[in-house]
């Protein structure tokens, strides 16, 4: 697989898609918050690939590109619709802790979408941390490599990017040691 | 003591190295603060995880149709539309060529100029067919090569009274940008030469 170093042929490319489709497109799902969006964001960066015969050394490093292409894609495209959707978002999350509030039931039941309303509102570099790990199933290392940040510095962000979504969910840590 | 948050954190990721790996297991399953707290960033991964994306296989699928639609065109060595079918193959030669109208202009512009400098090209080579400069013998005591101290001091004997033509070589040629060769190679001896000669 992409033994001559330069672009890859159409087999490469469909074995590319096979392996890395699936988790692109859960990634630029969480990441735009749309999954119209993230289907053609992930088609997208596929079309550069095709159209412009980008050359890859390797399977991994047509991986990390199409991982870094989507991610910038889906932030894109998640910062366009960012600060009016926010302002929905903040108002619905407010109505509803008011009135459902009682019925701890419904809350629990609504506890993915808050979960995913949470995320959203995440800063964007914590937000592509903890997206690219628990949905792209990435380790500390690849997800450095794609964003460009050290391990250490991925190791920092995801524990802040938890922290501060369990704060917003209200279960944060009681206290910091 | 227990272990900071950020390292919980991280071994929650599995990303703690073997040594402290196992120390870390160790303090947890004695400790209720840090065990909580580990559950806490692992039940977060899971429920974020769990979270359904439910249209994901159709996306996917959909997603390889599109591509398949890409090679294809590629193979056909044109672009896909952005919707409609699959393009025909083996059109590449029928098809008509459409330009933006700048996009044209500058096409011709650059044309237009490449023309100019290729017929300037062919000029330039018949120039060399034009005649070597006028010239005269200066004889200064029969010397054929003469250094311009040589040519100062003649005149000077001769009181300037003399009628005096410089004869460049013969082979004078000027090159694209106007610079005369002669300038940067002149077929004069060096002075030494002819100074040592002559007592």
């Amino acid at each position: 697989m992409f033994s001559s170093g330069g672009p890859p042929g159409d087999e490469d490319l469909r074995r590319l898609y096979d392996a890395t489709a699936p988790m692109l497109v859960r990634v630029a799902c969480r990441i735009a918050g749309s999954e119209e969006a993230a289907e053609d964001i992930v088609h997208d960066a596929f079309v550069q690939i095709v159209q412009k015969r980008l050359p890859f050394p390797s399977l991994d490093d047509a991986k990390y590109w199409l991982i870094r292409v989507v991610k910038n894609g889906a932030l894109n495209y998640a910062k366009r619709r960012g600060r009016e959707a926010r302002a929905y978002e903040r108002w619905w999350r407010g109505e509803r802790e008011s009135s459902a509030a009682a019925d701890e039931g419904l809350l629990k039941g609504e506890s993915a979408e808050e979960l995913k309303a949470a995320l959203e509102t995440l800063p964007e570099g914590l937000k592509a941390v903890l997206v690219l790990k628990e949905y792209g199933g990435l380790n500390y290392k690849e997800i450095g490599r794609v964003l460009g940040i050290s391990e250490g510095n991925v190791k920092v962000r995801a524990f802040r990017a938890r922290e501060a979504l369990l704060a917003r969910l209200g279960e944060g840590s009681k206290h910091v040691s | 003591m227990c272990p900071d948050r950020g390292l919980l954190s991280a071994y929650a990721d599995g990303e703690v190295p073997s040594p402290w790996n196992a120390r870390i297991a160790e303090h947890v399953a004695g400790c209720a603060a840090c065990g909580s707290a580990l559950e806490r960033y692992a039940s977060l991964g899971r429920r974020l995880s769990s979270e359904p994306l439910p249209n994901e296989k159709a996306i996917v699928a959909r997603g390889r149709e599109r591509l398949e639609r890409e090679l294809a065109a590629r193979a056909a060595g044109r672009t896909a539309p952005a919707f409609g079918s699959l393009p025909r193959a083996g059109r590449a030669w029928g098809r008509s060529l459409s330009l933006p109208l700048p996009l044209a202009a500058a096409a011709a512009l650059v044309l237009f100029l490449l023309a100019g400098l290729t017929t300037a090209n062919l000029l330039a080579g018949g120039r060399e067919a034009r005649p070597a400069l006028a010239a005269a013998e200066i004889a200064p005591e029969g010397a054929e090569q003469a250094s311009m101290e040589r040519i100062l001091r003649y005149l000077d004997s001769q009181n300037a009274q003399v009628t005096l033509t410089i004869n460049l070589p013969s082979e004078t040629d000027f090159g694209e940008a106007g610079t005369p060769v002669i300038v940067r190679a002149p077929k004069v001896r060096p002075v030494q030469a002819a100074e040592g000669e002559a007592p």
